[in-house]
């Protein structure tokens, strides 16, 4: 696909940059063209629907590393079972299916509700019992995790 | 046009023109000239213009900027408390904007808004850059760096009881640290448009790492930075953007200054450093900034711009705003990524 879209993207970004900006006089539409200029560089047009998927992918990985922790006690079970489910969702047996972008958003949104509750478990657990050795490792992995760091 | 929403600039022009008319008794063939909308503020909508009049038969002209609430902006703060706060600062010894109106209700313009006297000069947040908007040289350049540590090492020192900003300024009950991070958490709740785990850890991070409390609360400026100060002739003219203003840990104002995300912005590498900034900063105020309380408003003040980001997007997609806001995933994980590391 030629262009592709971050290279249609690039191309308008050149345009409005050295072609329309000289010619606005106004500060206030200016200041706004610089904004539109910089909005369009700062998405990977190429990328955004497949980087969906693979967020998606790796917040399922990242659920399933919480599963044992949830599995361990009672009154996280619920979670564990949402969690179990969600994970199958994000991996699909049919590797070929393509999701639409509206879905793929979808999921990962729930995926990462998925991740705000276990973050609300472990603080509730690490508040009545700060030795919890595998709720802080826990903590740990997904900051590593969610900071982008594993 | 519909009554007191003054939508265009000659609209706006008309409305105005008849405000001021009835607001200077005094004044003769009140006119308005220059009116055009200034390309910063991201939370309020600022118009420059020159208002004449004549008064005894004597002809004046007064720059004025009008700051009117957007439909939504990325900050919901109350107009009423930063315009009696810049008046209890017309007695300090700080360059901020006198202010001459203000109106809280619709009536006039469709929405809240004051006017203030104009200072000269030009903001841009790459002031110390090499991007050099004003074309200063590098002497000039870590001159005003310094200045802008004298300048919040100042805001710190007022006398807030003298000058009756803490009875325009509620003084915080407890931690103002605690106060910080309900008041950002709260805004993260109220909206992020989509869940934000990452932001919740670091909520956390932040409520097990609240530094001690100050040993006097100061005037926190809230959002003090290069691109909130008006230049010219490469001195800092005016302070400007007082909305986020509260009563605080002066630290705060230290940690956003230092947030990783400004660190090209705010700094000369090799001539102006952070290091330089929080001795001299130490030295003008006598308060000292251990590591741990630097990191805390650190991570405090990316979190804020994170919630700020979201704000954005969120009334971006809402069609409230023209602003155009990208996902603040980059910005998230960089919230993080200063905090450092949470070890087990």
């Amino acid at each position: 696909m030629r262009p592709s879209p971050s290279e249609l993207a690039d191309g308008l970004r050149r345009t409005l940059r050295d072609v329309v900006a000289p010619e606005v006089a106004d500060d206030y539409a200016r200041s706004q063209l610089k904004l539109v200029i910089a909005a369009l560089g700062q998405v990977d047009w190429d990328n955004a629907g497949l980087d969906l998927v693979r967020d998606a992918d790796r917040l399922a990985g990242l659920l399933e590393t919480c599963l044992p922790w949830l599995d361990a006690e009672r009154d996280r079970h619920d979670e564990r079972d949402v969690i179990v489910a969600l994970v199958a969702e994000a991996r699909p047996h049919d590797r070929a299916a393509v999701p639409s972008f509206a879905d793929a958003n979808d999921l990962r949104g729930r995926l990462e509700a998925a991740v705000e509750r276990v973050v609300v478990l472990l603080r509730a657990r690490l508040t009545d019992y700060s030795d919890d050795r595998a709720a802080a490792d826990l903590r740990s992995r997904l900051w590593a995790t969610l900071a982008g760091k594993e | 046009m519909s009554p007191g929403v003054a939508a265009t600039a000659a609209e706006l022009a008309a409305v105005l023109q008849a405000y001021l008319t009835r607001r200077l008794p005094n004044a003769a063939k009140v006119t308005l000239g220059s009116l055009r909308r200034s390309g910063g503020g991201t939370s309020r909508e600022n118009w420059s213009f020159d208002a004449s009049w004549t008064t005894d038969g004597k002809p004046v002209t007064r720059p004025l900027l009008l700051r009117r609430d957007p439909i939504a902006g990325v900050v919901e703060t109350d107009r009423q408390v930063e315009y009696r706060l810049l008046q209890a600062l017309e007695g300090a010894p700080l360059p901020t904007p006198v202010v001459r109106w203000f109106e809280a209700d619709g009536a006039e313009l469709g929405r809240p808004f004051m006017i203030m006297d104009r200072a000269q000069g030009a903001s841009d947040r790459a002031v110390l850059t090499d991007r050099n908007p004003f074309g200063l040289d590098v002497a000039d350049r870590v001159t005003l760096g310094r200045r802008y540590c004298e300048l919040l090492a100042e805001v710190h020192r007022l006398d807030i009881e003298h000058l009756g900003i803490d009875r325009v300024l509620p003084p915080p009950h407890g931690s103002p640290a605690e106060r910080e991070i309900d008041r950002w958490e709260a805004e993260l709740s109220r909206q992020a448009l989509e869940p934000q785990p990452a932001l919740r850890l670091v909520a956390w991070w932040l409520r097990e790492h609240i530094p001690p409390q100050p040993t006097r609360l100061a005037l926190v400026h809230g959002d003090y930075r290069p691109a909130n100060a008006l230049i010219h002739d490469g001195r800092v003219e005016a302070l400007l953007d007082w909305e986020f203003a509260h009563l605080g840990d002066p630290l705060e104002d230290v940690g956003w200054y230092c947030a990783p995300l400004y660190r090209r912005e705010h700094f000369i590498p090799g001539r102006w450093e952070q290091p330089d900034f929080l001795r001299r900063y130490t030295d003008l105020t006598g308060i000292e900034v251990s590591t741990a309380a630097l990191s805390f408003w650190q991570t405090l003040a990316m979190f804020k711009l994170a919630v700020l980001a979201l704000t954005a997007v969120r009334i971006f997609c809402a069609g409230d705003s023209r602003r155009p806001a990208a996902p603040a995933g980059t910005l998230v994980r960089e919230v993080l990524r200063a905090a450092g590391a949470w070890p087990s």
